[in-house]
């Protein structure tokens, strides 16, 4: 089972991560997992230099009222460049996780297809991926 | 959180599912859900049974000895697919509705055999299911 | 009767596993000897024939007429035993056994079933020579009926054709499709020619002797299929000129080739209820058009009336057309009834197959009579629209429009002109091409499906990339012989099969016999 779970979201959009951080969370807590909490920032702010200072604290605020002491979570921030979904699979190689855990958008005006990212990054990821809706 | 989940199986080599299966039953325990393996056969005759009745009785064997083995409720959901290699996949989101699931935990592909060769396609199911799915590497 | 016979076989007395001789190379699945040399042979047999045309031309030309003209007995007794086999079945105990066990349901409905069946196995011709034989006939009766007798000429030439286009026909199709059925579904054999003969054979049948009936059957169907291409594009493009003037240049007719393979690969990559099914249906649709326009635009009551006329004149002229012995009329015989049965045996492999494969969960009685009986009515009453107004266009309106076509040959037109004396002819003319050309995408990729399944061992779930391999190879096959010529050469060939098929579908029907009785079933 997962040693460290990479959690994808946007603090802009919760509605999107809603089940996502539950399921993140619970599974965390079951098997010890370390939790990597994952913000690709929004293109319009997107400057490496200022990045992590803009939007670190704000994550570390969030992620210090949502999750309890027993469960280890970190913090990170990746600039969105465009192609998130590459930043996510990056992001989880580089953490060393083992499973991600995503939620997907509400669903599209097109219901037969989910063209989130987290489909995608079901496909492309190179560890496990889980899409929750 | 989950009640129903379903697990593709491929009678046809099992023994390269073990991490999916270990999942699939690890979750199963943590949310005490009822877990459903969910198998395809042809109506003509495969490697794995002469029938499509015999391909039920296999899988529901193969449901018995995990479920005492490991403790869960589990259960067997076959079904026979009369062209796999292109209804495949839809297929098994009819019957994944039909068993309820909520959650589908499934293999991103079978180690050593090529993708196209495989009897399902996670990534498909991933972007076209309306439930949670679980893709384990 | 029906206490079971000790079963010899079962689902459990042979240890082969199908799939277990394949090969998986390029991510592909296949069945290591058919396919290879199935793909080198074909593609010899082309090369060959381009190579060296005359000479094969005038091999097959003469192979074949031989083969037809003294082994005439041969066939017609085989069809023959065929015909009272099948209707043996249906009235038989043995008419209750249900194909893939007694608890199996059909995986389709009686209407797509239908459609399958029908469009898989006839078609293309009933369109050309659903006008051209019957005048054919009428101007040349066959059994000594007198021309000038225009009663009983009009009789015998509907007999003679509803004869070839009835009983005789679907009995041959309905033989291999119960066959391999019942040892599919019922016994767990391969879906392969070869499965049918494991009661003869046992386990060598997965070696050799296997391996030769198999790809003797892909040759068979290929060749069949690519020639009736080659050739519908002929006749296809000659009706495109004819009614809107398009130049019937070689390039119209390799465009026709590569229009209806590239409507065939779709509807093979769509599956078999996506796309066979579906374009079978609307294939269907079409014919039913097509028929009920002309029993309306034609002579109504004379058609009506005439469909129960003809089914009488069919049953009672049957027995002499059938008989193959002490006949004067061996022009008719060999040019038309054993030339016919040739070819029928030489695609049975390929319907029989598909067949067999779409009707899992019918019983031996409902899959007669749905392959057999209800096929050969709706012949009777296409042949009679058809023909029957043709008929009666030369004889009440002396127009010679269809005659014409007969005398040059040209079957092709018969159609057209027919329909040309009939009011809306533009619509109907179109229509008609638009079916001619459906039908051929149906066979192709019914027959792509089949040749992709024997090729994989018997397994129907092979990668899709094998079953766009076929349905492309017999274009492309279909092209060259057309541009290089060689259609006639290879159509003789695949019809060529038909005589040793003959005798193979012979010990086939003792095979599926000997299956029936030791078939669980029977205990209740």
């Amino acid at each position: 089972m997962p040693q460290k779970i990479l959690l994808p979201i946007d603090l802009t959009s919760p509605e999107a991560w809603r089940h996502a951080i539950d399921a993140a969370e619970d599974l965390a807590r079951r098997y010890g997992a370390t939790l990597a909490v994952l913000w690709v920032a929004p293109p319009a702010a997107a400057d490496p230099a200022t990045l992590p200072e803009t939007y670190l604290p704000a994550l570390h605020d969030f992620v210090a009222g949502r999750f309890a002491d027993d469960i280890t979570v970190e913090a990170h921030v990746r600039a969105d460049w465009g192609d998130p979904v590459r930043e996510i699979c990056h992001a989880a190689a580089e953490v060393g996780a083992d499973l991600i855990v995503m939620g997907t958008h509400m669903p599209q005006a097109d219901e037969s297809l989910d063209h989130s990212n987290a489909a995608q990054v079901a496909l492309q990821a190179g560890c496990s991926v889980w899409v929750v809706r | 959180m989950y009640k129903v989940i379903a697990v593709p199986v491929d009678l046809a080599h099992v023994d390269r599912l073990t991490k999916a299966l270990e999942t699939a039953a690890d979750l199963a325990k943590a949310y005490g859900a009822t877990l459903y393996y969910v198998g395809a056969t042809t109506e003509t005759p495969s490697s794995v049974a002469h029938t499509p009745k015999e391909f039920k009785g296999k899988l529901e064997q193969f449901a018995a000895e995990r479920g005492t083995a490991l403790g869960i409720d589990a259960r067997a959901r076959s079904l026979v697919s009369l062209d796999p290699a292109v209804d495949l996949d839809r297929d098994l989101l009819k019957t994944f509705k039909e068993i309820d699931a909520d959650l589908v935990v499934m293999a991103s592909h079978i180690p050593g055999i090529k993708e196209h060769l495989i009897s399902s396609n996670a990534g498909w199911i991933a972007s076209h299911a309306k439930i949670s799915v679980f893709v384990v590497r | 009767m029906s206490e079971p016979v000790q079963p010899d076989f079962t689902v459990d007395s042979t240890d082969y596993e199908v799939g277990q001789d394949n090969v998986q190379i390029l991510g592909l699945d296949i069945h290591n000897p058919v396919f290879m040399i199935s793909a080198v042979t074909i593609v010899g047999f082309v090369i060959f024939t381009l190579m060296f045309q005359e000479g094969t031309a005038a091999f097959f030309g003469w192979l074949r007429p031989w083969l037809t003209s003294t082994f005439d007995w041969v066939f017609m007794s085989a069809a023959n035993i065929f015909v009272l086999f099948c209707l043996f079945l249906v009235i038989s105990p043995w008419g209750r056994i249900r194909l893939g066990g007694a608890d199996a349901t059909p995986d389709f409905s009686y209407a797509g079933w239908f459609a399958m069946l029908f469009a898989a196995g006839m078609g293309i011709g009933l369109m050309f020579f659903g006008v051209l034989e019957p005048v054919y006939h009428f101007q040349n009766p066959p059994l000594g009926v007198n021309p000038e007798d225009v009663e009983a000429a009009r009789a015998m030439g509907m007999a003679a054709t509803i004869f070839h286009w009835g009983l005789h026909p679907w009995a041959i199709y309905a033989v291999v499709a119960l066959s391999l059925a019942f040892f599919t579904f019922n016994n767990g054999l391969p879906l392969t020619i070869r499965s049918a003969f494991y009661p003869l054979l046992g386990d060598r049948v997965w070696g050799w002797p296997g391996h030769i009936i198999d790809t003797l059957a892909v040759f068979a169907t290929l060749f069949g299929l690519a020639t009736s291409l080659g050739f519908g594009a002929e006749q296809a493009s000659a009706g495109l000129e004819y009614l809107f003037g398009i130049p019937a240049t070689d390039v119209t007719k390799v465009a026709l080739i590569i229009a209806i393979t590239a409507v065939a690969l779709i509807s093979v990559v769509a599956g078999l209820e996506a796309g066979v099914k579906r374009l079978s249906e609307i294939n269907m649709v079409l014919a039913l058009a097509l028929l009920l326009f002309v029993i309306i635009a034609g002579p109504t009551i004379a058609l009506l009336t005439g469909f129960f006329a003809n089914a009488g004149h069919y049953a009672a002229d049957l027995l002499p057309l059938s008989n193959p012995f002490g006949r004067d009329d061996t022009a008719f015989m060999h040019g038309w009834t054993t030339f016919y049965w040739a070819w029928w045996i030489s695609w049975s492999p390929f319907v029989g197959m598909f067949i067999a494969r779409v009707s899992r969960g019918r019983t031996v009685r409902e899959f007669i009579t749905c392959v057999l009986i209800i096929p050969t009515l709706v012949s009777i009453l296409w042949m009679t629209a058809f023909g029957g107004t043709a008929i009666d266009q030369i004889v009440n309106d002396n127009y010679q429009g269809v005659a014409e076509t007969v005398a040059a040959y040209v079957p092709e037109l018969s159609l057209f002109k027919m329909l040309e004396v009939l009011p809306l002819t533009m619509v109907s003319s179109f229509l008609g091409i638009v079916l001619v050309i459906v039908f051929f995408v149906t066979s192709s990729d019914s027959g792509s499906l089949v040749i992709d399944t024997i090729t994989a061992g018997g397994k129907t779930d092979a990668p899709v990339a094998q079953r766009v391999f076929w349905a492309t190879f017999e274009g492309l096959v279909a092209i060259a012989l057309l541009l290089g010529g060689g259609l006639a050469s290879l159509q003789g060939a695949a019809i060529a099969t038909g005589f040793p098929f003959a005798v193979v579908l012979v010990a086939m029907c003792w095979c599926l016999f000997k299956g029936l009785r030791a078939d669980p079933q029977m205990a209740r």
